[in-house]
């Protein structure tokens, strides 16, 4: 196993991939793990055999929290990755579309979802910008509140409902709502 | 240093612990032993006891402390109330905050912060039981924890501290030794490029003594790295 300070290889023979950095002319590994070597572009990288610090792939599905909703987009904090123990890195913010919220057509983006709604959603594009979609059924709000009463909404008849203002509330709902421990 | 003692500290070149002027204390150092913390470490050097966990890197709060283009290390260094003679205070005093800065500066230089802009790395080192020599014992410990954690970085800094005692330059101080010896020199460095990122000097030392002293303590932490290195290498298996 290689560890952080590791001399692998001259800059000369291989590109530096992840886990490995260049410095003076020489490649070294920057976390534990096992050496791969990509013969066929010349790239050398670490495969850790520690945790590492979570970082947001295509297709890994996310909880978010909406931020706020414009005319033909929503932008989404993302909180955490599914499945994985460690918390996200920094402050990220991802994009939603209108066209990727739900397998109906949208015509108001409020109709699907509203601030501080807590959502699952899929990342579609990691770079350069993270962007999201919620059209599988899996995904949407996980969690809610009414936003004139603040009361936390629940599932009637597969529509949320505000128990204090006796009324429906329209949003894209996930089939784990109100299963996950926020 | 300003202890006085009657006490010979060094006998015919034995120590009171029966140790060579030029020998550590009997280190063991276990990497990923808390299950909570992103990267963990336990290390027991003579008496000594640390903790050192690490988590991030996470959003940096208080957010004016945030850096544009790289991240922060935000180191902590707390002695538990039993870990001494005399129960301590709990909390923050004037030499946690020193230690925890000097560390902070320490692991910044090798841990690649231009990697996670805005972000911060938390280092939370505890220690358990005191017998002198913890801040050096405390840094060792976080690096190991750092490089558990995942964290890239270029290299793992061990520490180790040397001094002078009855005026014999010895590596390692203990308790005894710290008190009412003459001076005491803790040292940590980047084993692969011999920078040294800690050097602190408390009492007196003459030019020869210093570059002695030194010499000492950058052997010391060359030991200590190899057993840093044993510790991961026995936690995820394999050898190099």
């Amino acid at each position: 196993m290689k560890q952080p300070g590791d001399k692998l290889a001259s800059a000369m023979e291989y590109m530096p991939g992840k886990g490995v950095y260049e410095e003076n002319g020489e490649l070294f590994a920057g976390v534990c793990g096992e050496v791969s070597e990509d013969n066929e572009n010349m790239k050398i990288s670490i495969l850790p055999s520690v945790s590492v610090p979570v970082e947001i792939k295509e297709g890994d599905t996310v909880f978010g929290r909406i931020q706020m909703t414009r005319d033909s987009m929503a932008s989404v904090e993302i909180l955490k990755l599914k499945g994985e123990k460690r918390s996200i890195g920094n402050y990220t913010v991802g994009t939603l579309h209108v066209a990727k919220m739900s397998k109906d057509y949208v015509s108001n983006v409020k109709d699907v979802y509203q601030s501080n709604d807590l959502i699952q959603a899929t990342v579609i594009k990691a770079k350069p910008a993270i962007e999201l979609a919620t059209n599988s059924d899996k995904d949407g709000v996980v969690f809610a509140r009414c936003n004139v009463t603040h009361d936390v909404l629940k599932v009637v008849d597969g529509e949320l409902w505000s128990e204090e203002l006796r009324k429906r509330v329209p949003r894209k709902i996930s089939k784990i709502y109100g299963k996950v421990q926020v | 240093m300003a202890g006085q003692t009657d006490m010979k500290l060094i006998k015919n070149g034995v120590r009171l612990d029966g140790r060579k002027p030029d020998e550590l204390r009997e280190v063991k150092i276990v990497a990923g032993v808390l299950d909570n913390a992103d990267g963990s470490c336990y290390l027991e050097w003579g008496n000594n006891k640390v903790y050192a966990g690490v988590f991030g890197p996470m959003e940096c709060h208080p957010r004016h402390k945030q850096k544009a283009d790289r991240a922060i290390v935000q180191a902590r260094y707390t002695m538990a109330p039993f870990s001494v003679n005399d129960r301590k205070r709990p909390g923050y005093d004037r030499r946690s905050t020193e230690i925890s800065y000097i560390a902070s500066q320490a692991f910044e230089r090798v841990v690649m912060v231009e990697e996670f802009p805005k972000a911060s790395i938390r280092v939370d080192m505890q220690v358990v039981e005191a017998h002198a020599g913890t801040r050096c014992a405390a840094i060792t410990a976080a690096s190991v924890a750092l490089a558990d954690a995942g964290i890239p970085m270029r290299d793992m800094i061990p520490a180790c501290a040397s001094g002078k005692v009855n005026d014999v330059v010895v590596l390692d101080l203990n308790k005894e030794e710290d008190n009412y010896g003459q001076a005491d020199l803790p040292l940590a460095i980047i084993p692969s490029t011999g920078e040294v990122v800690l050097l602190q000097l408390d009492g007196h030392l003459t030019p020869d003594e210093f570059e002695q002293a030194m010499d000492l303590a950058t052997s010391g932490c060359m030991d200590l790295y190899e057993k840093m290195r044993n510790a991961l290498d026995n936690r995820y298996g394999g050898s190099a």
